[in-house]
This record gives C-alpha cells, structure tokens and sequence, in this order.
C-alpha cells in the first residue's frame, strides 16, 4: 500500500495534475458527447444519441488512463529496477505500479461517468460504470506496454495517441463493422448496449472479464519485465 | 549570432536522431487522416462560410478539409510539450555559460517551429490525396497558423503544468476546440457563437473558406489567427526566458576591464 | 608533512565574496504552507589561486549555495559578488542525451567565446587530462555516467575561467581519474584559479586551503 500510495502521489506532483485527471473527462464528456452521434453517422457507423455519450466517457477514461499507464512504466524504470533489487521484488513493484495506475484511472474514469450520468439518463449505469472501468484498465496496459518499450516521452505520448486514435476509429459505432484489432471492442460494445437501455448478455460479461483480466496479466508482465533482474 | 547558429544547428540535429519521432511524425497523420476520410460518408450537408455565404457540400469533403488541422494542432501541441520540457534545464547551463537567454531559446523555438511545419506539410499533403480545397495557399496558411498556436500552446502548457497535465491539456484541448467546436460537420455547420474565443476559430475559419470558397472572404478569421499567433509567441517567448534565465545581470565582458558582477538585490529579511 | 599551500598575494583580492545569504522556501500543500530556511545569512569568500572546499550534511544547502551563486536561484537577501567568467560543474550532469561529446564541446566553445584555436587546444588537452578521447563521437546517452561526469567536469573547465565552482565533480569516478581530478586542481589553482568544492565528504582535506561546513544554514570555518 505504501509502494502504491508513493507510486500515485509521484504522479500527482506537477501542478494541476489531480485536477486536470478530473477537469479534463468532465469537459469532454460534456462537450463531445452531443456531438457523437453524428460523428459516427458520417462515419458509417450506427450511434444512436445516447449510446454516443455514453462511449465518450469510455474514451475519455481510455486516454487518461493509457498516457497515465504510459509515464507510470517509461519514467521509472531504473528507479522501480532499483527497488526491485532493495529487497521489493519485481512482483511487488509492478504490482504496485499497476495498482497505482488503476486508482489514478479510476479517478478519471469516475469523473467522466459522473459527467455521463448527469448529463444523460443512462439505463444501466452500473453496466456503463463496469465498462468504463474496462477501458480504463485496457488503456493502463496499453499505455504501461508502450511505456516499457518506449522511453521517450513525446515518442511514447505520440504511440499512446496512435492506438487510441486507431481504435477510435475501428470501433463499434464508430466503423461499420468493429476491426479485430480494437483493443477496446468488448467494453464499448457493453457501453452502447448501456446507453441504448439494453442490458449485455452473460456471454458477453464473460469476454469482458476475460479482456479485461488479460489486460492485467500484460501489465504486470510489462512492469516485472521492466524491474526485474538480470543476474 | 554566430552562437544562434551553431545550437540551431546541433538542436536540429538532436531531433534528427530519433527516427521513432521522425516515423510517429510522418506515419500518424498519414494513418489518421488518410482513414478518417476514406471512411466518412458522402453525406450531403450544408455549411455556414466566414462572410455570410453558405455552401452544399458533403461529409466527407469537410472532413477532408479538416482533418488536417486536427491533426497537425495536437501533433504540433505535443511537439511543443515535451520539445521545452527536455530543453529547460540543460539550456540553462548554456546560459549560465554565456548565452543570453533569447539566444538559448531562439534554437529552440526554431525546432519548434520546424516540427510545426513538418507535420503542416505532411498533413496538408496527405489530405491532397483525397480533397482538393479551392484555394491552397490560404489552406496551407490557416493549417500552419493552426500548428503555430498550438505548438505554442504546447510548450506553455509544457512550462506550466506537469509532462500528463501537459499532454491531456494538449491533445483534449485540440481535440474539443478544432475537432468538435470547430467543426461544421455538427451542430448548425457553423462554430457556437462562444466558439470564437478558443484558439482554433481563426484558423477554422480560414481554412473551411479556403476549401470550399471560390473567393477568400475569412480576412478576420485570419487576423485573429495572426493575433494569437503573435500574442502566444511574445507569452512564450516572456515566461520561457524567465524560466531559462539566471538571476545576476551579466557585467558585458570588455578587454581587459573589470568584469565583476555585484548584485545586492533581495528582499529585506523578514523579522523573527 | 604536508607544505603549506601558499595563499593568494594580497594583490589579487577576492574573487567570489557571499555576504548573508539567505534563502527559504515554501514547502506543502496550498492549505498548510510551511517556509523552510535553508541559508540563513551564509557568508564566504574565495580568492584567487586558493581551493575552497564547502562541506554540510546532506540537505544543508550546499547546492542551493551553488545555485544561487551561479545564478540559477535567486537569494531572498545577501550579496554575491563573483566574476563574470565562470565555470560550473553541477551535481546532476545538465547535457543533452542526442548530442556527442564533441558536439557538447563546440556548443560551450560558443557560450565562453573561445575562438577555433582556443576551444580545440582546451578541448584537446582535457581529453588527455581526463581520459576520454576515444569517445569524442560517442553520444551522451551511450556514456557511462563516469565518462558524463568527465564531460560534465571538462565542459566547465573549457575555457580556464577566474573562479570554477564544482558540486560533487567526482561523482562516478575511478580511483585513478579520481586522483587526476584533485592533481588537475592543484595545477589551476597555482595557475590563479579560484576554486570552490562543494562535497558532502572531503577526504583529501590537506590540499584545500579552507573550508567551511554549511551548518543551520551558515558557513563556518572548520
């Protein structure tokens, strides 16, 4: 816990991060959300108004959380291999550094599904609130992935932005028919479901569970990777 | 100068060597623009254009006309980020070493603004593939504005907040100002009135009159490009000097003359 | 037994003078302020051809000392009177990770002035000195952080200024470089540089001509 706690605080450090962690969803939820629906109708895609909203909570969490994943790995590693070797263990340390991600992503992702929520009448919220949480975790791991292979941080920034954007745009909702590779397809498919007032089919809970405890393994594989020894 | 000219050039160079950048850089835009348009569909809509006149156009041609600016504004803004980030304090040793402050900047934000057209010239050239927009002078000029101001913006946001502040600051802000409010593919077609007020208006409007005008009209639009761009230059230019420059005044260094430096400035020390 | 080290003829004077320095900082959260005093009227002087070592716990303020002598903090209160030219060797090595170390070189020939003859002459014979030549065309991200530390050290010696200001200059060094550092020292110092070191641990005290121990926010000598 105190691994986790001093993990999230380096985070929070820099002036307005906290803030800008829950300013930042709020605002875009707010504003996009209207606007979605269009979008994705000029896309190709089939959005109704209020499953629109409801995705841009998902997206907003899912950016938040990958660039925050993506710090979290790139500007630790000497630091978090040092620990390692103290005596933490390259298990212990990663799992504190994805833990510390996921509460600063929750925080995000809560800001945004609160947006939602007060700005739309959604019929499942806990079933939008699950899968908002799902991409938060999706996106750790993607952005820890980039980070333990990219050091840079405007390199990193930039990758982090390229799979969302690819993702975005390969979709359900967003593209006529969601790409194999949308990293986020499971979870956005709950959220629409959520926003069109229709509950998600055990099966597909299931997937969700399943991508989403992948997502996890991959995590903390990337961070043990990055912290462990090499004698 | 001879010093401005040297670390341009070793600046430029440093950029150079990172060809996973220089790849991000080139490939983003070609996949994000290149991919947006293909995808949008040739759905008829009717825009609002800078000096009252209105058009019929098509979904896919508006995204076409701005998916660049997007692109280049979030990618320009990033560059600017972490370009001032990773400068700071090695360019304050220069200082301290002799250079004036403006001339351990002046490199800096010269690879700045390279990065800016970089993208500009990627973005704009990629878009040419799928749209061609009436008028390519203003058009190219309204994206370069547009990744002027946000590189700008950028390396405020850089200087002021932390790298993941910057960054959400950065990529959100473009993103809700020129890929939502800006953009005539919702809403009525034209920017809300409190839209004007963002940094992406100017340049919007500019480029949206560009492509689908057979005339350009958007004089204002581009003046007020002009003003932000010349307003955040001269706030960059303040804050980033401050920030790179060291507290004792320099004694100009003559031949042979003394050049000590005395300074006795600071506060009268607080009563205990 | 040790010569003694001749000090400075009256005639050259005091190269770098600190009188009351002061400086706090505000340290918490918004809603619970706290003012740390690190210098509390921190007073030193260093002549021409004399090296000064400055020692202190760690979080004394050594480095906010240097820092504020160089110019890169500014003090609350006090005088620095210091020269124009100076060299500075920080803690942490403040270089760019792209650039080589021939490329550092030319970009620090240009901030001291130093024409073409000049810098390649002083460049040439701190390779030597120090021991690195064979990585003029290495860049800094493929260093090993001794060899930094040796660009780091060489970059403030570039253009053989009046008063040189280390902080930590051995960080990282062999035995042997170690050794050459103090002999390269030695040799500036009775050339007329004035020299300031600023460690958390002196062992080679015998070759300072004074030092001061930075302590609650004061020098003193010891």
């Amino acid at each position: 816990m105190t691994r986790t706690a001093a993990f999230a605080r380096e985070q929070l450090r820099a002036p307005f991060t906290l803030a800008l962690l829950v300013a930042v969803p709020v605002v875009f939820v707010t504003v996009s959300a209207g606007v979605l629906a269009d979008f994705a109708v000029a896309l190709g895609g089939s959005l109704a108004a209020d499953a629109a909203s409801t995705l841009s909570a998902g997206w907003a969490a899912a950016f938040i959380a990958g660039t925050l994943g993506f710090f979290q790995a790139a500007s630790s590693r000497g630091a978090d291999r040092r620990l390692a070797l103290a005596g933490a263990g390259s298990t212990r340390v990663a799992l504190s550094r994805v833990s510390a991600s996921l509460a600063l992503a929750v925080v995000a992702a809560g800001a945004g599904f609160a947006a939602l929520v007060l700005r739309t009448d959604v019929a499942h919220p806990w079933h939008a609130a699950a899968a908002v949480l799902a991409f938060a975790v999706i996106y750790v791991a993607v952005g820890i992935v980039i980070g333990s292979l990219i050091a840079s941080p405007l390199e990193g920034s930039l990758a982090v932005a390229f799979v969302f954007l690819l993702d975005v745009f390969s979709g359900p909702g967003m593209a006529e028919q969601a790409a194999p590779y949308s990293v986020s397809r499971k979870p956005a498919d709950i959220l629409i479901a959520a926003g069109l007032g229709q509950g998600s089919p055990g099966e597909e809970w299931l997937k969700l569970a399943a991508v989403v405890a992948a997502a996890l393994a991959v995590s903390l594989a990337a961070f043990a990777w990055t912290a462990r020894s090499r004698a | 100068m001879n010093r401005v000219v040297v670390a341009t050039r070793l600046g430029f160079r440093e950029q150079a060597r990172r060809p996973l950048l220089l790849l991000l850089l080139v490939g983003l835009p070609f996949f994000f623009i290149t991919r947006a348009i293909a995808q949008t569909e040739q759905l008829p809509r009717s825009i609002g254009l800078p000096g009252g006149g209105e058009v019929l156009t098509n979904m896919r041609d508006i995204h076409g006309a701005d998916m660049a600016a997007i692109t280049v504004a979030f990618l320009a803004g990033l560059i600017g980020v972490f370009v001032m980030q990773s400068a700071r304090q090695a360019d304050r040793r220069l200082v301290v070493a002799g250079f004036r402050p403006r001339e351990a900047l002046a490199p800096r934000l010269l690879v700045l603004g390279a990065g800016a057209v970089l993208v500009v010239a990627v973005s704009v050239a990629v878009t040419g593939t799928s749209f061609a927009p009436n008028l390519w002078a203003p058009f190219i000029l309204g994206n370069l504005l547009a990744g002027l101001i946000y590189a700008m913006l950028g390396a405020l946001a850089g200087a002021a907040l932390g790298k993941l502040g910057a960054t959400y600051v950065v990529l959100f802000g473009a993103m809700l100002d020129l890929g939502i409010v800006q953009n005539p593919m919702f809403g009525t077609g034209e920017p809300p009135a409190w839209g004007a007020v963002l940094p992406g208006y100017g340049p919007g409007r500019v480029i949206l009159d560009a492509a689908f005008s057979d005339h350009f009209h958007a004089w204002g639009a581009l003046a007020i490009s002009i003003g932000w761009t010349l307003g955040l230059a001269v706030a960059v230019l303040v804050l980033l000097e401050r920030l790179v420059g060291v507290e004792l005044d320099r004694t100009p260094r003559s031949r042979g003359g003394d050049t000590r430096t005395r300074a006795s400035r600071g506060r009268t020390p607080r009563p205990r | 037994m040790t010569p003694a080290i001749p000090s400075a003829p009256p005639a050259l004077a005091t190269v770098l003078r600190l009188e009351g320095v002061r400086k706090s900082f505000k340290t918490g959260p918004p809603w619970h302020r706290r003012r740390l005093d690190v210098l509390r009227g921190a007073s030193l002087h260093v002549d021409a051809g004399e090296l000064v070592g400055l020692v202190g716990e760690n979080g004394s303020g050594k480095t906010v000392l240097m820092q504020i002598i160089v110019g890169l903090l500014a003090r609350d209160a006090g005088t620095v009177e210091r020269p124009a030219r100076l060299g500075y060797c920080p803690q942490v090595p403040l270089l760019w990770d792209k650039l080589t170390v021939d490329e550092h070189f030319r970009l620090f020939a240009e901030a001291y002035d130093l024409d073409e003859g000049a810098a390649a002459h002083a460049r040439t014979q701190l390779l030597e000195e120090l021991s690195f030549a064979k990585y003029l065309d290495y860049r800094v991200e493929d260093l090993s952080g001794g060899t930094r530390q040796k660009l780091n050290l060489a970059l403030a010696l570039l253009h053989e200024p009046e008063l040189l200001l280390l902080d930590e200059p051995y960080a990282g060094f062999d035995w042997e470089t170690y050794l050459r550092f103090w002999q390269m020292a030695e040799d500036r110092r009775q050339q007329g540089m004035a020299i300031l070191v600023i460690s958390h641990l002196l062992a080679e005290r015998e070759r300072l001509t004074r030092v001061y121990e930075l302590r609650d926010g004061r020098c003193e000598v010891v």
